[in-house]
């Protein structure tokens, strides 16, 4: 699967279309997924996505080749993420677009209202340890990938993400988004 | 399956907690840890916690998130194919701007033709080619080697027009 990445990376540098337009496609889900995890909204998202994309293909070059490149990719799209909350802070009013997450429905099916949940809670923590949080546990990267992604020492990221968990899970208690834990006790 | 099997496992409250991190990180579920099992039995806030820890868990891996749209990629292959195709015109342009303003200044420094005595004047071309101002050609080099796709023109332009007040 690497060889193949490592194909298409070659042919694209070679200009070769359908070995670009086959590079996306391949990540385009990951990349996607973790620019709407990191930003909350389907239109920013894309627009990160898309600049992700321009960005790793006009410097597919600088690419080390001995390395995985879904976390080069990744780190992009975090870079990207972050300059665009970045701009979200200068511009307050445009907070407004952020898609509206419904304020706690006890009525609601349990495992939406528990994604619901955490998408608010995501939200609320640094964007470091979001970014961190998400490419361990949703992108499955290791420490290791992560720190040579984000140029970070892996002590840095492990703590990243260590406070990302503990501050989600103390949001989520707080909102008592958890409901039966008699029955997640019952699990353990 | 069970592991890390103990005798003295008990735990407090922020071991249980740096335990658990530990086990996260080695993406091993916790609810196989002897010691955490042990540990939130007895405690009531640390069972909470791993409950809360292991439905956070389950339910990020579990968000739907929505697909980019179905020309996404194609999208991005246009963009960047648009891009290149400005770049190399702004280069191109820089180019031939480059090659005006050299060939402006090669012609205008012959045109002026060097302060020599009338001897040397009578002598083959070769023998006495055009005086160049050393700063002039210094600069040249700069020219060349500072142009940008971007401004390339524009930079030309303005390189071109010091030249010409200089030799003019």
């Amino acid at each position: 699967m690497a060889d193949e990445v490592r194909a298409l990376v070659q042919r694209s540098l070679a200009g070769d279309q359908t070995a670009m337009l086959a590079l996306v496609d391949r990540h385009q889900g990951q990349v996607f997924g973790l620019c709407y995890r990191m930003l909350g909204q389907r239109q920013d998202a894309e627009d990160m996505a898309q600049e992700t994309f321009v960005r790793a293909l006009r410097s597919l070059k600088q690419w080390d080749c001995e390395r995985e490149f879904l976390p080069w990719l990744l780190a992009i799209a975090g870079n990207r993420c972050r300059t665009c909350l970045a701009n979200r802070m200068r511009r307050p009013h445009t907070m407004s677009l952020i898609e509206p997450i419904p304020d706690r429905q006890p009525d609601a099916e349990p495992a939406r209202h528990l994604a619901e949940e955490v998408r608010r809670a995501l939200r609320g923590i640094r964007e470091e340890y979001r970014l961190a949080f998400m490419l361990f546990h949703d992108q499955q990267l290791s420490y290791a990938e992560i720190g040579a992604a984000l140029d970070r020492p892996l002590g840095t990221v492990k703590t990243w993400v260590h406070r990302a968990r503990r501050e989600l899970i103390e949001m989520l208690r707080k909102r008592e988004a958890v409901g039966e834990v008699s029955h997640a006790i019952r699990r353990i | 399956m069970q592991y890390e099997e103990s005798e003295h496992s008990k735990l407090n409250c922020a071991a249980f907690k740096s335990r658990l991190d530990s086990v996260l990180d080695g993406r091993r579920p916790p609810q196989l840890d002897l010691q955490l099992r042990a540990h939130a039995r007895d405690c009531r806030p640390c069972a909470r916690w791993l409950a809360t820890q292991m439905a956070l868990l389950d339910t990020v891996q579990d968000i739907a998130t929505p697909e980019p749209r179905f020309d996404f990629a194609l999208q991005v292959v246009q963009t960047v194919k648009i891009e290149r195709q400005r770049q190399h015109r702004q280069r191109l342009r820089a180019m031939v701007y480059a090659a005006v303003a050299a060939s402006a200044l090669i012609a205008v420094t012959i045109g002026r033709g060097p302060d020599a005595p009338q001897e040397a004047a009578n002598l083959p071309i070769a023998s006495h080619p055009p005086k160049i101002p050393a700063e002039v050609l210094q600069r040249v080099d700069e020219v060349s080697q500072n142009i940008k796709p971007v401004s390339g023109s524009v930079y030309t332009a303005l390189n071109a027009i010091w030249l010409a007040q200089r030799l003019l």
